[in-house]
């Protein structure tokens, strides 16, 4: 079963990282992606540009309307996700416990709709 | 920002003859090298100096910058002009940076300085014996955030870098950075952050404990670089000692320098070419037999003093780890004391884990099929166990021992799916083919 872990975070209490800061934030990250990997379960990760550069798109009041900025205004905001192939939930959840996003931020699992 | 004065009735009652020098012995000065001497003082004598320093000017952050201003200077200063009391140098040299930076803030602000000048009537007593314990108190302060009690002693008291402290507790370093700053901020507001209690009460004690057991556990806590994980682990280790220190009459400090001590002299056996080894499958030989005999002394000790009331978790836990230890004498590991050891634990702290290794411990006293037993009822009975990998590779190696190995095949491959500690992964995976 694939799961997706949305990983939120409050993006105002970070300035952009130094270059030292960057590189201790992709060991930190490496390790678990590694951890991952070496479990079978990585499936993808993916991080995502701040959400003042996003866009939002809908037709849904008959035409085309383009928002600058994101779906929702939140205090902890989309930062980047990770899927993983579990056998079952709990397994989703114990990975979960042991990203680093857990600590400052929220991750929530969400299982696909797509298979089982 | 609010600097508290000294208070007078403090160090009246501090002038009774609970201060001290701290002891470089002067004979030896001549001979050292001023860097090798400096690096004496740093690394025996920064939490007593932080602390003093902090007590005296109510700010953790001001007594770090101070002490690392006074051991820069040193550095410089030392090697043509060898003071003869290197750490009242140390601290005299930190407070005259501290009081710079109190009065150039003051030239930025409108209020009067007065009040938060630090008091001069601690000027002569420039440490105290409990400055360490004041130290470690106020980093496990009730004010802070549990989370926030380790990286706070490892940075504070010892000294440790804030990346190699994030990078362990596999946080991004500004984040912790942050998280520190605001913690310092809470401890400079709090009037009473410093202080030693009377009789201090036995929970601020046993959160620097917590703090500290975190530290040392932190790989099993969290997915880590190994690097960074050894660094604080080390580091632990030292805390633990300086608590010991500190309070050297508490059983449970005690229990815990003895406990850490005893998983420490198994640092170099535990884990083989990245796959764990479980204690009972390690050469005694190879364990560190000088900590062995430290922490049975320390161990012994505890035991042997009078006490009120039931001995805490990390007396018993050390206890336990005494047990294994037995084995680097020849002997087997007694099952059976192992197994009431657990029950006195889980009847002071229950644990998912202590319950499970109870139930290893009786089946290795007994028979696998009754700790089986006992296991099936501890499932039945706490649904929450079927996601504690712990449980499965219990399971699955008492069916093992059964005969059962379907059933024993299945358990092993939940607690490997169950499983996220890379090492303890490996070792599962090997006990397929066994």
């Amino acid at each position: 079963m694939q799961y997706t872990f949305l990983l939120y975070s409050d993006h105002s209490l970070r300035g952009e990282p130094t270059p030292a800061e960057l590189e201790q934030e992709l060991a930190v990250f490496g390790a678990y992606i590694g951890a991952l990997q070496e479990a079978g379960v990585f499936v993808s990760t993916d991080w995502l540009q701040p959400t003042e550069t996003a866009k939002t798109v809908s037709l849904a009041s008959g035409e085309a309307v383009v928002h600058d900025g994101p779906f929702a205004e939140t205090h902890e905001q989309l930062g980047g996700t990770f899927v993983i192939n579990a056998p079952d939930l709990d397994v989703a959840l114990e990975w979960a416990k042991k990203c680093p996003v857990a600590q400052y931020g929220k991750v929530e699992v969400r299982a696909s709709a797509m298979e089982g | 920002m609010p600097r508290r004065p000294v208070r007078q009735g403090r160090s009246a009652r501090l002038s009774d003859g609970r201060l001290s020098r701290i002891d470089v012995d002067p004979t030896t000065l001549e001979s050292r090298p001023p860097h090798d001497l400096l690096t004496q003082v740093v690394r025996e004598h920064r939490a007593r100096l932080v602390g003093g320093l902090a007590r005296w000017c109510g700010d953790v952050q001001l007594a770090e910058d101070g002490f690392a201003d006074a051991v820069e200077r040193a550095l410089m200063a030392w090697p043509s002009d060898m003071p003869r009391d290197p750490t009242a140098w140390i601290v005299t040299t930190a407070r005259n940076r501290i009081r710079d930076i109190l009065k150039s803030a003051e030239r930025t602000r409108t209020t009067a300085l007065d009040e938060r000048t630090p008091h001069r009537a601690v000027e002569d007593h420039y440490v105290r014996d409990d400055d360490t314990l004041a130290l470690m108190l106020a980093c496990a302060h009730p004010l802070l955030d549990r989370a926030v009690h380790a990286p706070l002693i490892l940075q504070v008291v010892i000294g440790s870098q804030t990346t190699d402290i994030a990078t362990a507790f596999a946080l991004p370093s500004a984040t912790l950075a942050k998280r520190l700053v605001r913690a310092k901020q809470r401890l400079r507001a709090a009037p009473d952050a410093f202080e030693v209690p009377e009789g201090i009460p036995t929970e601020r004690v046993q959160s620097v404990l917590d703090a500290i057991y975190a530290a040392y556990s932190i790989e099993w806590l969290r997915v880590a670089p190994t690097d960074a994980v050894d660094l604080v682990t080390e580091q632990a280790i030292h805390a633990s000692q300086l608590m010991l220190q500190a309070l050297p009459g508490d059983h449970e400090v005690r229990g815990l320098a003895a406990l850490l001590l005893y998983l420490h002299s198994r640092r170099e056996t535990r884990i083989r070419d990245g796959v764990l080894v479980p204690a009972d499958e390690q050469d005694p030989a190879q364990w560190d037999h000088e900590l062995i005999r430290r922490a049975e002394g320390l161990l012994r000790f505890g035991l042997a003093r009078p006490r009120e009331g039931t001995p805490g978790p990390y007396e018993l836990q050390a206890a336990i780890q005494s047990a294994h230890a037995s084995r680097s004498g020849g002997t087997q590991v007694p099952w059976e004391t192992v197994a009431r050891l657990y029950d006195a634990l889980i009847l002071v702290t229950p644990s998912k884990g202590a319950s499970v290794a109870r139930a290893v411990a009786i089946a290795r006293a007994a028979e696998a099929g009754i700790g089986l037993r006992i296991l099936d009822e501890l499932g039945t009975g706490d649904a929450s166990l079927e996601a504690f990998q712990p449980f499965h590779a219990a399971r699955a190696a008492l069916l093992r021992e059964t005969g059962d190995r379907v059933a024993a095949d299945e358990a092993l491959e939940r607690a490997i799916a169950l499983c996220t500690h890379a090492p303890s992964r490996r070792h599962l995976e090997a006990l397929r083919s066994r």
